[in-house]
């Protein structure tokens, strides 16, 4: 396939921006905070920086190194470096990506939703909940948040969020390179707004207080250190294929030591930064966190926006700028989940872009207006109330929980043992100015496998005392839906990855810069 | 003339008396500063119109949803409705009162309150110079020792 139709960056700052952009979602800005917050505030960075050296750094630079190597997708990467069982893997990962990209865009849709309550009825004191008729009524935002769900009006925001994305995949790379350009600044300068208010609040500053002071005892705590490597994991939005992806339309010289280390301190110098801003708000007016990136979303945070002081206005304005932020932030990074797939498709198949445009956007919608079904299931809002709610909750356990680490397990395999985490290492070195040591080959040999291992088995033996969602109210579709969604993503998704797999052989294997110059 | 200045003085006494052991009529539980000092003494109030004040049991969660969440009973308020307390940690805590053994909602109250440190812990400050300096001067490093784009 010629590089032209695959598209290539335009600038290394580009192809930066795009990464971080990313990496930079919707979890970075109201998850990390209050998972800290969870695992003891300042004791937690400990954990969390170990956890940045020793696994996130390492991994990104994996999956950068191998686009940077192949020059290929995730799963021809895997395929090349692997043969068959590891373009399985790599489809697996990247079926699990396509599953939280569906209901991750269906989020945004939310968000969307909840951008438009900003200029006004979010911040009334209560809301008639008309679907939910057993509460009646509830304090907004949470009565805003489920009156929203509970309408088929969100199906239109979900088919807007999506237009967008497609938009941008459609134009191809250097499309979603300035995209990222504008956005991420952005990003930075809504924060920055967000922490000059959070500060200036009274009392905000012992909000920042409150996040680094550390509780050590905590430190002894494997639920901790297991919470700071799943954050690292996923922050860095490692396991996905999309870094291996986006690097491949590097030139053949990328650095690929600075750009991961770049790209990886920039995101969680981001979420270090929303912690900060989110929480001098939060302590000012008395809110108490939650470990739950749609809480803090939708109803943690709108509140403490809600109490801020200056009159509706600037409630008004405050609320539309974290929902624009939040927007930017998602958008940025549905864009490159789809283009992962999108990639891999157009190395397996030699679709045309324009073709894979239009199969997203029957499928990807179809699966995103699964997830933001309004029909009730739950009535006196016990657990999630909607049925699309209750999906996203079902999907995002195997999907996010499990399918990320095991595709990043499985990378850490095939490249440091089948492939040889030192011929990798050798390629990066030729063209980085920083030389990756040879702990490097440890690390994905031995440490990142033991500690994903860990993870996922701790894990699935938390399943064994009763599948995830089994305690769940759900009219209608109980006891079948959790086992539903376990077997979409497990059977599921093995079944696709093999029928992917076998479709299609690569006939044309492109060379690797080693190999032309052998 | 005098007497009426007596009488006046005498029901300013009962008024400002009055006023002194009230505590607001609506249902719940309050506090006298909205930013308490951490060990520093302050009063929570509870108020009821018709159950004893004295038979709620009042409660503070330090650090709620998180793993170092802990819950100290803090005993019944007087008869006024007033008890003491000294928070032992800053952050968010959660304030309940409770009458033993009622789960009417009327009958049991909590109050979100923010206890301040009054300063930055020489931890905290170490540990935030830590992470930014790790962050921000691993970035800028890298900048640095990277090729220009």
């Amino acid at each position: 396939m010629a590089a032209t139709e695959r598209g290539q960056w335009q600038s290394r700052f580009g192809f930066i921006m795009a990464a971080a952009g990313s990496a930079i979602g919707l979890g970075n800005i109201v998850f990390f905070g209050a998972n800290a917050y969870k695992y003891g505030a300042g004791a937690f960075y400990l954990p969390y920086l170990i956890a940045l050296f020793c696994v996130g750094i390492p991994v990104m630079v994996l999956e950068l190194g191998l686009g940077s190597y192949t020059r290929r997708a995730f799963p021809p990467s895997l395929h090349k470096i692997a043969g068959r069982m590891g373009e399985f893997w790599g489809w697996f990962a990247l079926i699990s990506a396509t599953l939280i990209t569906m209901y991750y865009i269906t989020i945004l849709a939310w968000c969307l939703g909840m951008l438009l309550g900003a200029l006004g009825p979010l911040w009334q004191p209560e809301q008639t909940l008309t679907a939910f008729k057993e509460v009646g009524k509830l304090p907004n935002p949470t009565g805003y948040f489920f009156e929203m769900i509970s309408q088929w009006s969100t199906v239109i925001f979900v088919i807007l969020i999506w237009a967008a994305n497609l938009w941008v995949v459609a134009k191809g790379v250097q499309t979603i390179e300035w995209v990222n350009k504008i956005f991420l600044p952005l990003m930075w300068l809504f924060m920055g707004l967000l922490i000059v208010r959070g500060i200036t609040l009274p009392n905000g500053l012992d909000g920042l207080y409150l996040l680094f002071t550390p509780n050590f005892e905590v430190m002894g705590n494997i639920e901790v250190w297991k919470g700071a490597f799943s954050q690292i994991f996923f922050t860095l939005s490692l396991g996905f294929g999309i870094m291996t992806a986006y690097a491949s339309y590097l030139p053949e010289d990328a650095d690929q030591v600075s750009n991961p280390l770049i790209i990886s301190f920039m995101n969680c110098g981001f979420e270090f930064l929303a912690g900060i801003a989110i929480f001098t708000m939060l302590f000012s007016f008395s809110i108490v966190p939650k470990a739950s990136t749609l809480s803090m979303t939708f109803f943690v945070i709108p509140e403490g926006i809600a109490r801020m002081p200056g009159g509706p206005l600037l409630v008004s304005a405050f609320g539309v700028l974290f929902f624009v932020l939040l927007l930017l932030a998602g958008i940025t990074s549905s864009v490159s989940l789809v283009e992962g797939l999108a990639s891999a498709l157009i190395d397996k198949f030699s679709s045309s872009r324009g073709a894979l445009v239009r199969v997203f956007a029957a499928v990807g919608c179809l699966g995103s207006v699964a997830f933001a079904l309004p029909l009730i299931v739950d009535p006196s809002l016990a657990s999630n109330g909607t049925l699309g709610l209750t999906l996203i909750d079902l999907v995002d356990h195997w999907a996010f929980g499990y399918g990320l680490l095991i595709g990043g397990l499985m990378e850490c395999i095939l490249v440091g043992w089948v492939f040889g985490a030192k011929r990798l290492r050798e390629h990066i070195n030729i063209h980085a100015r920083i030389k990756l040591p040879a702990l490097f080959d440890l690390l994905i040999k031995w440490v990142i496998p033991a500690v994903l291992l860990f993870i996922i088995g701790s894990s699935a033996w938390q399943e064994l005392k009763g599948i995830y969602g089994h305690d769940f109210v759900i009219q209608g579709f109980q006891p079948w839906l959790p086992w539903l969604c376990f077997a979409i993503f497990a059977a599921g998704g093995a079944i696709l990855a093999l029928v992917l797999t076998l479709a299609k052989d690569y006939h044309q294997p492109l060379q690797t810069e080693e190999e032309q110059s052998a | 003339m005098k007497r009426t200045l007596i009488l006046g003085m005498l029901l300013l006494f009962c008024f400002f008396s009055l006023q002194a052991i009230a505590t607001p009529e609506k249902p719940g539980i309050g506090i006298k500063d909205n930013y308490p000092l951490k060990d520093q003494a302050i009063q929570i109030y509870v108020s009821h119109a018709t159950v004893p004040l004295e038979r709620f049991q009042v409660s503070v969660t330090y650090r709620p949803n998180s793993m170092v969440s802990r819950t100290e009973e803090l005993g019944h308020p007087d008869a006024n409705g007033y008890l003491n307390w000294t928070p032992k940690d800053a952050g968010v805590t959660i304030l309940k009162a409770t009458l033993p053994g009622s789960k009417d909602k009327d009958l049991n109250f909590s109050k979100q309150v923010s206890v301040r440190y009054g300063s930055f812990p020489l931890m905290g400050l170490l540990i935030f110079l830590l992470a930014s300096l790790t962050l921000f001067g691993g970035l800028a490093w890298t900048l640095v020792k990277s090729k220009p784009a």
